[in-house]
């Protein structure tokens, strides 16, 4: 029982992580005022990268969580996200160096880069397995849900309202977790992202998560994400020596793979 | 080898320690392997330093009860945290003689989590106090 104790303060501790790491700005941070590019919109990039906060618990980042305030589950999401804490997040699809996809990208280690061009806007992240997302800012609108085959990223259209870039994205699969902490979502999920950037160094994140198929209603999480001047991206290629996914076992106790000689 | 126990105070201090530095050990991969309420100390070998995604190894070779060489396999940050702090493929030379701190696996396999190591020459690495 105290080694069950001890698993569970680890996980406990593990999970309020990300409020640890979230640390805001210092009063005596600076505060330069936000780059703009030539035709006035602000420039989410520059000399540096963005430093992604390891966010483990989403739901801990909605207003009113402290207070008691939880994502509004259907009974299958809340069993499952039961589930996926009773056997320590094994099957989280990022513990096998799948894409985070969806809002848990601006939330998983490592940093990212913003590149805006002049008809999309890519957002490239060192961690997640060196992925990117590609924001279409041409004015177009989503294809027909039954003409998009679902991908990790969806498919995303953002505009300018003022300051706030506002991305809007559909056609997720359901390949990946919401986040670490267990929080899974459907085909149905529809992601509004809201990302302005009040001063040079720092990003705020605003998504809005509206899956009708694991939540009642849309909830919505919130972060800032600090700016690293003079940083760059490196390579990080998750896949390459993942031992544990040799050790690992089904609830049956068979292995997810076999051991080779391999490379 | 010998087996330090540490207190659970102590346990919680260091566990929030790391936590504090961004050990990036701590990323979407599972810990619950590893008992962190127990810090191993090993001397050996350096085999290898697999400076490799999505964590680095640590290889070392120790001679167990009966002086058969045995590879432990000891799991660190990702590169990409540990290169920006300074760490780097050389870090751990093939061959070094090193004292290795480390939380052991649960199975009793010869593996764990790195916490520091000691050269001969009295240089450290990672945490080691």
């Amino acid at each position: 029982m105290k080694k069950l104790i001890t698993i569970f303060t680890i996980t406990g501790m593990l999970l309020c992580m990300d409020t640890l790491f979230a640390q805001p700005p210092a009063e005596e941070s600076p505060r330069t005022p936000t780059p703009r590019r030539a035709d006035g919109t602000v420039d989410l990039g520059g000399n540096g990268v963005w430093n992604l906060p390891y966010v483990t618990n989403i739901a801990a980042r909605m207003e009113g969580f402290d207070e008691g305030k939880r994502p509004p589950f259907r009974p299958w999401a809340q069993a499952m996200w039961a589930y996926n804490r009773s056997n320590l997040v094994k099957y989280d699809p990022e513990g096998f160096c799948l894409p985070p996809g969806g809002p848990r990208s601006m939330g998983t280690p490592y940093p990212a880069e913003i590149v805006q061009n002049r008809d999309r806007i890519l957002i490239i992240f060192e961690g997640g397995g060196h992925v990117w997302r590609e924001i279409h800012m041409d004015g177009r609108e989503h294809p027909p849900l039954d003409e998009l085959n679902p991908t990790y990223f969806g498919h995303s259209v953002g505009h300018w309202e003022g300051d706030t870039l506002v991305v809007d994205t559909v056609g997720y699969n359901e390949k990946t977790w919401i986040d670490y902490n267990g929080h899974m979502h459907t085909e149905q999920l529809h992601t509004i992202e809201y990302i302005t950037r009040p001063f040079k160094e720092v990003l705020h994140y605003v998504a809005v998560i509206d899956d009708p198929g694991a939540y009642t209603e849309p909830w919505t999480v919130q972060w800032d994400i600090n700016w690293i001047e003079g940083q760059e991206l490196q390579d990080y290629v998750c896949q390459e020596n993942n031992k544990f996914l040799l050790d690992m076992v089904d609830d049956e106790g068979n292995p997810f793979f076999q051991k080779t000689n391999g490379l | 080898m010998k087996v330090l126990s540490i207190s659970r105070k102590v346990f919680m201090i260091i566990a929030l320690g790391i936590i504090f530095v961004g050990s990036p050990v701590y990323s979407h991969h599972s810990t619950a392997m590893f008992n962190q309420e127990q810090v191993l100390s090993l001397s050996g070998t350096i085999k290898e330093f697999q400076f490799t995604n999505p964590h680095t190894w640590v290889q070392v070779l120790v001679k167990d009860e009966r002086g058969q060489e045995v590879e432990w396999s000891l799991e660190w940050g990702s590169p990409n945290t540990l290169g920006r702090q300074g760490i780097r493929p050389s870090t751990f030379p093939a061959g070094a003689g090193v004292t290795i701190r480390t939380y052991p696996m649960k199975d009793g396999s010869p593996g764990g989590l790195f916490i520091g190591a000691r050269f001969a020459d009295g240089k450290t690495i990672g945490r080691w106090e």
